[in-house]
């Protein structure tokens, strides 16, 4: 019942708005896509029989825009949802709705809405479908502009939790300022200067948590406040963004319910010019996680966002263990070096080689502990010595044109990686990942394109870990575009030494402007997806794939 | 530049927003636990025998767990209602799932880290201590002698469980007890869901993966606090309680008619069980 009203509502809004703003019909754009997946049992990669036969995930997104005002909707089905996403999906109706008025000076939307304040330390609001996570935030958002170069942003709203909303209610605040825009005497000024202010409040009603001591029950702070401090400054070929966060006392059930104040500082430098750039970035994180429900774990209810600061890859296999951002704390270092070796060089050839090189390594903070639930937790060192290793990568990526039809692509890498960051205790991994690929234009509308990865790990088989990602691994790709249109893809992985399986799949696509339809058939391991360090488990599974796309 | 209307009502937000968070001072993190739960003067109970708590730790990657299954059972069958079972699937490399159903509970991962548990299977009985350390039992050596030792125990309170469900998965829970000693010191009520017959797949000890596996006795979800709900007063000879709980379940994943709600007395410092009892659900429709 309230599900229609709200979709009469919608619809009531849209009519009112296109039938009182002047002679203008405005105009509707949206978007559908459709990912289906069948599954059966297959004891050798350890997959289910799907009880449903087909999983489906739909969404069908619908937006208006006429002069200043929009208003959007979107509707989405899960019957049932796919693998690995959350079963609490399962169900289908209206799941995002807004309207928005714009002019000059303000910005006001009520609905379902997604924002960021700076790098998202503090709120990011946002939707990733391959992680099936969803944690738009229901409320009001203005957003307000009094004078050119700064953008007060204010919000309040309950976070989407599936079908539901999380229980805790986020306020937030923020202030955006373009210095050389507010500033007269610096707007011709080379170094240009963004600073920000946020302020993120969650409150939710207290409930009953114990301590350790059974006898006493957790005070809780029904009102918690996180702020951030950021500047972006960039001069020349150079640049420098900072941003500090601090939480405050947040016992939640990811912590272990202790009261301990959260902060977080990213350090982001880089030096860029034609055919070089060089980047370094640093990031301290500790006790971060920040939920709008105390008591919720898993992918749901985030109001902030901690990101990656592991280097994202393009082949399958620098992907097999991705590294989860620690939201609890991790400190990581990060440097890029990115060259191009000169045309008509031995190494450049006739069109130049793009060298990109890697370095990452995170690690655990260097913490003593102080208690259990109900205390401050324990205490961190800024850097310190006694930290535990959970990641390492390094690696080398080559880009080379041999000619107008002939491109090739190389990167080799060591991966160092710890199981405990998935949440299980175990050794660590060392990977050593060799990657290549070649793409071959067959003539205007035909193109090649053959990739061969391997991969060598001193990881072992454990079944009662049962990660099947253990081993060493081939994998060889071939994939062909034909007709303007079409696509064929043959993917074979195979894990060849301590492992489980073989995984092939083959899949055909069609494109077509901005339509996609892909069908594959195969065997899809049992991992994990990350996407910028936010990670969901992925089951195995063998069956049919088909996905479509398609927007106007 | 900002005109000052705009200037004030920023401010105002502002101001608003900072005072939205709160700090805890170091000495005010905890507080006396609450009450739960409404209490009265009870009509007593018929059944004052003492029963025997058995909380198993377990999980589908545990090949030998389904050897202790067995054992159980047959303790069940021999012991009747004088044996409560509950299987607690923990956070331990263990539990993690081998397909989709996850039997993991945050407050069974809370015990488990609590009581120590470091093996699977392992048992503990009514959550004792023996020479300071918890009781642990090795089900794979049987179980008979340790729920006899029990047994033998002459009940301080006796305790009965009755629990009616109505359409919107609300649940009215009663519980009874009766004093059959004074007992000194803060007694927990504690109210747990368990369920049977859950088919998911699990190591056997010949290495080989059952997906048809049945789970029975899964502690599904707690309703009390992980350590219980206190008692008003401290129980003396005949006093006798009766306390009405409501609960709306999440009923997504549980089978009603396979799911039983489990009361066991608790010591608050200790955690020892005095006694405990178990109904299944009733439907008032």
């Amino acid at each position: 019942m309230k599900k229609k009203s709200i979709l009469l509502l919608a619809v009531g809004a849209l009519c009112i708005i296109s039938t009182t703003w002047g002679q203008n019909a405005g105009r509707v754009s949206g978007s559908v896509q459709i990912e289906a997946q069948t599954s059966h049992r297959d004891t050798a990669i350890g997959s289910e029989d799907v009880p449903s036969r087909l999983l489906l995930n739909s969404y069908a997104d619908f937006r208006y825009d006429n002069g200043p005002f929009s208003a959007g909707l979107r509707f989405e089905a899960y019957h049932n949802p796919l693998l690995g996403f959350d079963p609490s999906y399962k169900g289908a109706g209206l799941a995002h709705y807004f309207f928005s008025y714009q002019n000059d000076q303000l910005e006001l939307t009520a609905g379902h809405y997604y924002e960021q304040f700076g790098q998202g330390l503090v709120l990011r609001a946002y939707e990733d479908r391959l992680l099936g996570l969803d944690n738009a935030l229901q409320g009001v958002r203005l957003k307000y502009r009094p004078v050119k170069g700064i953008t007060l942003t204010g919000l309040i709203g309950r976070q989407r939790s599936a079908w539901d909303f999380g229980a805790g209610i986020v306020r937030g605040l923020d202030g955006e300022m373009a210095l050389n825009s507010i500033f007269s005497t610096l707007s011709e000024s080379k170094t240009r200067v963004n600073i920000g202010l946020s302020f993120v409040s969650r409150f939710e009603d207290d409930e009953s948590i114990t301590s350790d001591n059974p006898a006493y029950m957790l005070n809780l702070p029904l009102n918690v406040g996180a702020v951030s401090a950021r500047m972006h400054m960039t001069h020349g070929h150079f640049s420098l963004q900072a941003e500090y966060a601090g939480k405050g006392q947040d016992p939640n059930i990811t912590n272990g319910y202790i009261y301990k104040y959260g902060s977080a500082v990213l350090l982001n430098t880089q030096y860029a010019r034609p055919g070089f750039s060089a980047s370094l970035r640093a990031q301290r994180v500790d006790n971060m996680d920040f939920r709008s429900v105390r008591s919720r774990s898993g992918d749901m209810l985030h109001i902030n966002y901690i990101p990656s600061i592991a280097q994202p890859h393009s082949y399958t296999f620098f992907n097999l263990y991705p590294y989860a951002t620690q939201t609890n704390g991790e400190l990581g270092i990060q440097g890029n070096l990115y060259f191009k070796l000169r045309k008509g060089t031995a190494l450049g050839g006739k069109y130049g080689t793009d060298v990109h090189l890697n370095y990452t390594t995170i690690s655990s903070l260097d913490t003593m502990r102080i208690g259990g639930r109900g205390t401050d937790g324990y205490t961190s060192k800024p850097i310190g010595s006694n930290r535990e290793h959970y990641y390492t990568d390094l690696s080398i990526e080559l880009s080379h044109k041999f000619s107008p039809t002939v491109k090739a692509g190389f990167c080799a890498g060591y991966i160092v990686f710890n199981p405990i960051v998935e949440g299980h205790a175990g050794q660590l991994h060392h990977n050593w990942v060799l990657a290549t690929d070649v793409t071959l234009k067959l003539g205007s509308r035909r193109v090649l394109r053959l990739e061969a990865e391997w991969l060598e790990s001193d990881s072992k088989y454990d079944a009662v870990v049962d990660d099947k990602r253990c081993g060493d691994w081939l994998m060889e790709v071939v994939e062909y575009h034909f007709a303007r249109h079409f696509f064929v893809q043959a993917n074979l992985q195979r894990c060849y030494h301590d492992g489980t399986g073989n995984y092939n799949q083959v899949a055909v696509g069609y494109t077509h402007n901005a339509s996609r339809l892909q069908v594959g058939y195969g065997r899809q391991r049992q991992g994990i997806v990350c996407v910028g360090g936010v990670c969901r488990e992925m089951p195995a599974s063998n069956g049919l794939t088909v996905s479509f796309i398609t927007s106007f | 530049m900002m005109h000052k209307p705009h200037i004030l009502l920023f401010t105002c937000l502002t101001l608003a927003a900072f005072v939205s968070c709160q700090k805890i001072e170091n000495d005010s993190y905890l507080r006396p636990a609450g009450t739960v739960g409404t209490w009265h003067e009870g009509v007593g109970v018929s059944d004052k025998n003492q029963r025997v708590l058995l909380e198993k730790y377990t999980g589908p990657r545990c090949a030998f767990c389904p050897n202790a299954d067995l054992i159980i059972a047959d303790a069940s069958a021999r012991y009747g209602s004088k044996l409560i079972a509950a299987a607690i699937h923990d956070s331990s490399s263990f539990g993690r799932p081998l397909g989709i159903v996850d039997l993991r509970t945050d407050e069974g991962n809370a015990w488990c880290q609590y009581f120590e548990i470091t093996q699977h299977p392992i048992v503990m009985l009514n959550r004792t201590k023996e020479n300071g350390q918890w009781l642990k039992v090795d089900p794979i050596g049987g179980v008979n002698d340790p729920i006899q030792t029990v047994l033998q125990d002459t009940a301080g309170v006796a305790i009965s469980i009755r629990c009616v469900s109505d359409a919107d998965s609300l649940l009215q829970i009663t519980v009874n007890l009766d004093a059959l000693t004074d007992i000194p010191g803060e007694l927990m009520l504690n109210l747990i869901i368990t369920e049977d017959s859950i088919v998911a797949p699990q190591m056997q000890s010949s290495g080989q993966r059952l997906d048809t596996y049945i789970h029975n006795h899964v502690l599904r979800q707690v309703i009390t606090d992980i350590w219980g709900t206190p008692l008003p007063s401290t129980l003396k000879k005949a006093d006798r309680l009766e306390a009405q709980f409501e609960y709306v379940w999440n009923s997504a994943n549980l089978n009603i008619r396979h799911c039983h709600i489990v009361a066991f007395l608790t010591e608050k410092e200790s955690h020892r069980v005095l006694n405990c009892d178990q109904c299944s659900i009733e439907s008032a429709l």
